[in-house]
């Protein structure tokens, strides 16, 4: 069965997160002196797939098979020992520590003696560790927050090839980081490949893929679509069976605003809060405002501030003529949001469709003394599932049970049932599948034409470009760029001002 | 044979399955059977038929006040401390003035208590059990301030006010009102919404620091209108008035099966079986002539495993 060449097998490993199948049925297997590409849409599979060989979750079931033995990592400590590490996607830091402290955390026992830590030792290695990586210009005495996202990143590099790893997996770091950061990962992953060690490298830019790997694992709503060596790549093909069809340029369906009295429905005037700094924004009726930047920017924070869930330190936020302050003053002026994190802030996962969809608008509902009349809600959760066209068996089914499309629904039919006229939209099709995808973007298309005014962040470009009437580009707190869409914009313009 | 094998196994699951639902009324059967049968019969006779209908009344009243407040989550430890206050403050205005001023002062001075444990719950974020503890505290010492000589007496004209007729017809309008406030109305639902998840609930446009002070003032206006009948029964007000009354009403609304984590399958019924449980129980270890050290031992294990038996385990990770 031993394999000379073969590092890793993952033999048919099946993944579910409640009612979702994250994946399914994946067999893949994992060479030495390989730059391995892993491919695919936003809930493809490929961070579940990644965090599951280093060690940050269990599958539920097939197989593992490291260097021939089987492999059942329980913790990331665990596949660091078996010499799997990981850079992962989200920022995973902790910002009130040092950087040594950050590059060793877990690993402190290698610095005791007699229970105490040899902090001067550990500031040296951690010098080292960076040095190795070709970076000089981070003191490791200095706290993590004080770095730069890129200089973060870098050390959580120097931290994963610290204990040299055989298997080091990099899930999206790349598109984090600046022409210089790029190179320094580059260059170390080329390394890796000339010392016979593999690395699992995941994006979902297809340049980059093509430029850097040596074969390709597509992955696709779960399962293992394709893997294909190098000198088969070709764009069209990679593309294609990433999304499952050939590309449809009207996927995006971008209407013609019909409203020309630009009227302002939603104004931010000079908002500065941490790294917030002076931000105007106008938010007018029947438009789609896209804001696009690194997950960093402080787009999502910007939301938030809308919303009046953050008070900002300078700057106001109104409508008409209120001041928006606190989410219920928000409601009263019928601005709705939809946080990024779906799931434990914009729904009661555990309660049902029905109270979800009728929670905001429980005093219209409601008559004498406060109390709901049955009939009446269930006629309201109807009517709005219905326009949705929510998937599910009954309204009273917990939210949880429901998948990320249809959760969404619910989240947006609570906003439309309670006649929002202001939506602000945080990465509305965060972890959805490409069909439901098409749905929701078509959901905002008509809202557009009811009407109403839509803010939408997201981090994906090819949505914000193919959606957006107007697009804001933010970096570093501030907005750096401001584009209306009827030209041809292209994702390398707006990458530019991101980064 | 199999077929019926599996059927009933299938059947079996399913009960166990939802065993937080039927274990309450289960339960409730249970106690009284043990008890009806270890007393020999006495917790039905007669005599003990008021005594039943009193303890019934401050616990089944109580858990339904409290309902509103488990529900989000949060606890109330200061409604013991809120009775003894009420009964003493009560006490005090029917010698001073007329006796009909003991109501709107009893559940007046309750409504306050209350919206100061909500006010601390909702603005300093201290949370309800520390909150309410320390509540209790205050109330009780200031409840030893107002008794200097231990105990104050109502006039009394006002003991002839009190009546087995009286008590269940307002009994049986509070469980009416409350179970339609709780499953029907706003502020039930609401309630339940900010227990099941206060980010999403409040990102939601609910207004969830007015929820929380709603709950308190529920809580406290109870323990008013408690302490106005606990006064009217005993004719004193003493620093011992509303004792227990804190964890009895909240054992009871435990073993009707509300989840201590509150939330979503937050029921009004666990209000009425387990107000009526624990008077059976209470009142059956004592027919029964079970010590009252014994008594407490007993409540403790009782306690343990009535949360034990609500708290949903397999959805902590999403109650947090």
């Amino acid at each position: 069965m031993k394999e000379k060449n073969v590092l890793l097998i993952a033999n048919q490993i099946s993944k579910s997160f409640e009612a979702t199948k994250a994946l399914d049925d994946v067999s893949i297997k994992l060479l030495r002196g390989e730059i391995v590409g892993l491919i695919g849409e936003n809930g493809s599979g490929k961070s579940t797939l990644s965090s599951i060989i280093s060690g940050v979750q269990l599958f539920d079931h097939g197989e593992l098979i490291l260097n021939g033995e089987s492999y059942l990592p329980n913790t990331v400590l665990d596949a660091i020992e078996h010499g799997i590490s990981m850079v992962t996607q989200e920022q995973a830091t902790f910002d009130k520590l040092p950087v040594f402290a950050n590059i060793f955390v877990g690993r402190e026992h290698l610095f005791s003696e007699k229970g105490f830590l040899q902090v001067n030792k550990m500031k040296r290695e951690a010098k080292k560790a960076l040095e190795q990586i070709g970076v000089q210009h981070i003191d490791p005495s200095s706290n993590m927050s004080s770095l730069t996202f890129e200089e973060r990143k870098l050390a959580e590099l120097a931290r994963a090839l610290y204990s040299e790893p055989s298997l080091l997996v990099i899930d999206e770091t790349s598109t984090t980081l600046s022409k210089t950061g790029r190179d320094i990962l580059y260059r170390l992953i080329a390394s890796m490949r000339d010392e016979n060690k593999t690395v699992l490298f995941i994006s979902h830019d297809i340049d980059e893929i093509m430029e850097v790997c040596d074969s390709l694992i597509i992955l696709r709503d779960g399962k293992l679509i394709n893997t294909l060596k190098k000198e088969d790549f070709r764009p069209e093909t990679i593309k294609e069976q990433m999304i499952g069809r050939k590309i449809d340029t009207d996927f995006y369906q971008r209407t013609e605003c019909i409203f020309t009295t630009a009227e302002k429905m939603l104004v931010g005037r000079n908002l500065s809060y941490k790294s917030l700094d002076d931000i105007n924004i106008e938010l007018i009726q029947g438009e789609i405002l896209g804001i696009g930047g690194l997950t960093d920017c402080g787009m999502h924070l910007l939301g938030q501030i809308l919303f009046g869930l953050v008070r900002p330190d300078f700057g106001s936020v109104t409508v008409g003529n209120k001041k928006i302050t606190t989410p219920i003053a928000a409601t009263k002026s019928s601005v709705a949001y939809i946080s990024k994190n779906r799931d434990d802030e914009a729904l009661l996962t555990l309660m049902s469709v029905r109270d979800n969809i009728c929670l905001p608008t429980l005093n219209r509902l409601s008559g004498l003394f406060g109390v709901i009349s049955k009939k009446i809600e269930q006629n309201f959760v109807n009517e709005w599932a219905n326009v949705l066209q929510i998937k599910m068996n009954n309204m009273n089914q917990a939210v949880l049970s429901l998948s990320g499309g249809n959760k969404q629904k619910v989240a947006v039919a609570k906003w439309l049932g309670f006649n929002a006229d202001i939506f602000l939209f945080d990465c509305p099709t965060r972890g959805i599948d490409i069909g439901v995808k098409a749905s929701i973007y078509a959901l905002m298309n008509e809202l557009k034409q009811r009407g109403k005014a839509i803010l939408m962040i997201s981090e994906e470009l090819p949505e914000l470009i193919g959606m957006s009437d107007r697009i804001l580009i933010m970096k570093d707190g501030k907005i750096t760029g401001d584009f209306v869409c009827d030209e041809e914009i292209s994702e390398k313009t707006l990458i530019q001002y991101m980064i | 044979m199999a077929t019926i094998n599996n059927a009933i196994k299938k059947q079996i699951s399913l009960l166990m399955s939802n065993k937080a639902q039927w274990i309450p009324f289960a339960g409730l059967v249970i106690i009284i059977v043990i008890f009806e049968v270890l007393s020999g019969g006495k917790l039905f006779a007669e005599r003990n038929h008021r005594i039943l209908i009193y303890e019934a009344f401050t616990l089944v009243m109580g858990a339904s006040a409290l309902t509103f407040v488990m529900s989000q989550g949060k606890v109330d430890l200061s409604t013991g401390g809120i009775v003894a206050l009420c009964c003493a403050a009560g006490a005090t205005v029917s010698n001073g003035g007329s006796p009909w001023l003991c109501i709107p002062v009893a559940l007046g001075t309750g409504l306050l208590i209350g919206l100061l444990n909500g006010l601390v719950a909702a603005h300093l974020k201290i949370d309800s059990f520390i909150a309410t503890i320390a509540m209790s505290f205050m109330m009780k010492g200031v409840v030893v301030q107002i008794l200097d000589s231990g105990s104050i007496g109502i006039p009394l004209k006002m003991l002839g006010w009190d009546s087995v007729a009286l008590r269940v017809v307002t009994l049986v309008i509070v469980c009416v009102v409350s179970f339609l406030f709780f499953e029907y109305g706003k502020i039930g639902k609401w309630s339940r919404a900010v227990g099941s998840n206060e980010i999403a609930a409040y990102q939601s446009g609910v207004n969830v620091r007015k929820i929380r002070i709603t709950g308190f003032l529920i809580t406290g206006a109870m323990a008013g209108a408690i302490a106005i009948f606990s006064i009217l029964r005993t004719g004193t007000a003493s620093t011992s008035s509303g004792a227990n009354y804190e964890m009895d009403t909240m054992i009871a609304l435990l073993l009707g099966g509300m989840p201590i984590t509150g939330g979503p399958a937050s029921r009004y019924y666990a209000a009425v079986v387990g107000g009526l449980t624990m008077t059976f129980l209470s009142n059956g270890m004592t027919v029964t002539g079970i010590d009252a050290y014994v008594q407490q031992l007993i409540r403790g294990i009782i306690f343990l495993f009535a949360v034990a038996m609500t708290f949903n385990r397999k959805s902590l990770a999403y109650i947090k």
